[in-house]
């Protein structure tokens, strides 16, 4: 931004520039803030998903409580801000109500980070790592090779996303390894698909005609000079697609697909809770439901703070 | 279809010679095969390309690449797509070092990288610079540096200065006029601004429609041009105190179908019978070559 001033109608002008520059600041402010939010959000749960259980004030798994070495009931279906008087000296408080079993919503919320986020992490690393391999190969050896490729990539692409994780799910199995494996080859696809045409379009660049001129073999040119101009353009869908694992994730759970019970998981409380919202119960599901819709909005706001960032247009200016 | 044929050539140690011609005329696709790095679609039918008294064509593709950049060079039109805009420039010079002696000692790449930028005239500092961050000049002296690093016998420069301003055209001219000097390199200068190889050029040839019409020393071509496409193109440089701007008539060949005979005739002004039925061998006269009928 220049604070040139023109000889004409000077005073338009410098009040246009600094509208202008105005403009950029809030832009870039704006760019920061969703960033700064996005990490803020994410890094909450991620310490939940680390700390899990040594946060809870109840253990997220079981409906009783051990208060002076005795073992009393919790009851089941208390509002969110209840208080059950154990004997005089103690009186426990359930900040989130607790569900039909009579476990503590909030202790289970906050264990529930963990499954979700190792198994969005997992199957978010290993489809961009085949999706961006074979992305890059078929992309720049072409040929056979790259319809071959492109043709089974497709039509795993026309597959709706959440049919073709049940249908991998249903046949893997349970377990987080294989929830994973469901989820991340419904998008290899999209990573494919992505780098692929940044190579398509970067390996007729002339630099990479000046790296073959300067005598560079072809798996440095690909691997250590494309790949780096490639992978801009997943940067900002990485946090997109993990929040779309997130959501992935929780529909298997929920679907029954997904973690075996008693471990605590947000598809799989949002699934139980369905069945309580009609009763008025909604507390249930409603926070594991919440939880959900922040996670991805956190990776979302991350996700599009780095896009701007890491623009490679914006990069080239200057 | 053929773009480039019936090219015979010859460039001398520590020669600069000039190839000179219209856009399209087939200068580029002739580096690109010396070097062997046509695009996919284009190969070459036939014929050899001698270095050294290697048959570049017979050669594979491993022996071409330690070719290329080690002992034949290549400078690009475009500064500013030609180095990788996510690496410093500090790095295009250790992997070029690492992609011809494998394993490099960083420090001592580094120093000789430093004394070439020197050399090519950018500040050392800008070594540890990205791209994006050093002026269209600055990015193409940085590209002639790399191309003489590993000291080649043989520079390709490809319109090295095209997109650049006239100032700093005139500064890279006196860089190149340098180099030949202290470096002892051939040098084959590709460019359609014929002015500029007056002075840098030993001997150039002029190429029209893939063909090299002429191939002149420099002096003997600008004061007495044989080949009327020649004759033409000096004729059109602008000079100061003439109104007159003259241009050659017509439009370039289509490639795909080329005129038959010489392929100048719909545009050559001393057009005969013969010019549009039989293709004009190279001739020798005087110590000059040209492919036309008038001689």
């Amino acid at each position: 931004m220049s604070t040139r001033t023109s000889t004409r109608g000077s005073g338009t002008e410098i009040a246009g520039s600094t509208a202008a520059l105005l403009a950029s600041r809030l832009r870039s402010l704006g760019e920061q803030r969703s960033l700064s939010a996005g990490l803020l959000i994410l890094a909450v749960v991620v310490f939940l998903a680390l700390a899990g259980e040594y946060l809870t004030p109840f253990d997220p798994t079981l409906s009783v409580v051990a208060v002076g070495g005795k073992i009393h009931n919790i009851p089941p279906l208390l509002p969110p801000g209840s208080t059950v008087r154990i004997d005089e000296r103690t009186e426990l408080l359930f900040v989130l109500g607790t569900d039909h079993l009579g476990r503590d919503v909030l202790s289970r919320i906050v264990t529930g980070a963990r499954f979700v986020l190792t198994v969005a992490l997992v199957a978010t690393a290993i489809s961009a790592a085949i999706g961006v391999t074979l992305g890059l190969l078929s992309g720049y050896v072409g040929g056979a090779l790259d319809r071959v490729v492109s043709l089974v990539m497709d039509s795993m692409y026309a597959f709706p996303g959440l049919v073709l994780a049940i249908a991998v799910a249903a046949l893997l199995g349970t377990g987080i390894l294989n929830m994973a494996t469901a989820i991340a080859v419904v998008y290899i696809p999209s990573y494919y698909r992505m780098v692929r045409g940044a190579v398509l379009s970067l390996k007729s660049l002339p630099f990479v005609e000046a790296l073959r001129v300067m005598g560079m073999d072809t798996p440095s040119i690909l691997f250590r000079h494309i790949a780096p101009n490639a992978l801009y353009s997943i940067i900002a869908v990485l946090p997109m697609n993990f929040a779309d694992a997130v959501i992935t994730e929780a529909a298997l759970s929920f679907l029954g697909l997904g973690i075996s019970p008693p471990t605590p998981d947000w598809g799989y409380d949002l699934n139980t809770g369905r069945r309580y919202f009609l009763s008025g119960h909604w507390w249930i599901g409603a926070f594991p439901g919440m939880m959900i819709v922040l996670t991805v909005l956190g990776f979302l706001l991350v996700g599009e703070g780095l896009g701007e960032r890491f623009n490679p247009r914006r990069l080239m200016r200057r | 279809m053929e773009v480039v044929a019936g090219v015979d050539l010859k460039v001398g140690r520590e020669e600069i010679l000039g190839l000179v011609g219209e856009s399209g005329s087939g200068k580029t696709t002739l580096a690109l095969a010396v070097l062997r790095i046509l695009p996919e679609w284009g190969t070459v039918l036939g014929g050899r390309i001698l270095f050294d008294g290697l048959d570049l064509l017979r050669m594979s593709e491993e022996e071409m690449r330690r070719i290329r950049g080690r002992r034949i060079s290549m400078v690009f039109q475009d500064p500013y797509s030609s180095l990788n805009p996510t690496s410093r420039i500090r790095d295009h010079f250790l992997e070029l070092y690492r992609a011809h002696y494998g394993h490099v000692d960083e420090k001592e790449v580094l120093e000789k990288a430093g004394t070439l930028l020197r050399i090519v005239g950018v500040p050392e500092e800008k070594l540890h610079d990205y791209p994006h961050q050093l002026s269209g000049g600055q990015r193409q002296r940085v590209a002639i540096a790399l191309a003489i690093a590993l000291k080649p016998e043989l520079v390709i420069l490809d319109e090295p200065t095209s997109s650049l301003d006239v100032l700093v055209e005139a500064q890279l001219m006196e860089l190149f006029k340098d180099l030949r000097k202290r470096e002892r390199i051939s040098m084959v200068f590709i460019t359609h601004n014929l002015g500029i190889l007056s002075e840098l050029a030993d001997r150039i040839a002029v190429m029209y429609a893939g063909k090299i019409v002429e191939v002149s020393p420099t002096e003997k071509l600008f004061a007495d041009p044989l080949h009327p496409y020649t004759r033409a193109l000096i004729d059109s440089v602008p000079t100061i105190g003439s109104d007159e701007l003259r241009t050659i008539s017509g439009e370039p060949p289509d490639l795909r179908n080329p005129p038959k005979g010489c392929r100048f005739h719909p545009r050559c002004p001393f057009a005969m019978d013969v010019c549009r039925v039989a293709e004009p061998v190279m001739k020798d006269v005087g110590g000059r070559e040209v492919a036309c009928h008038l001689y």
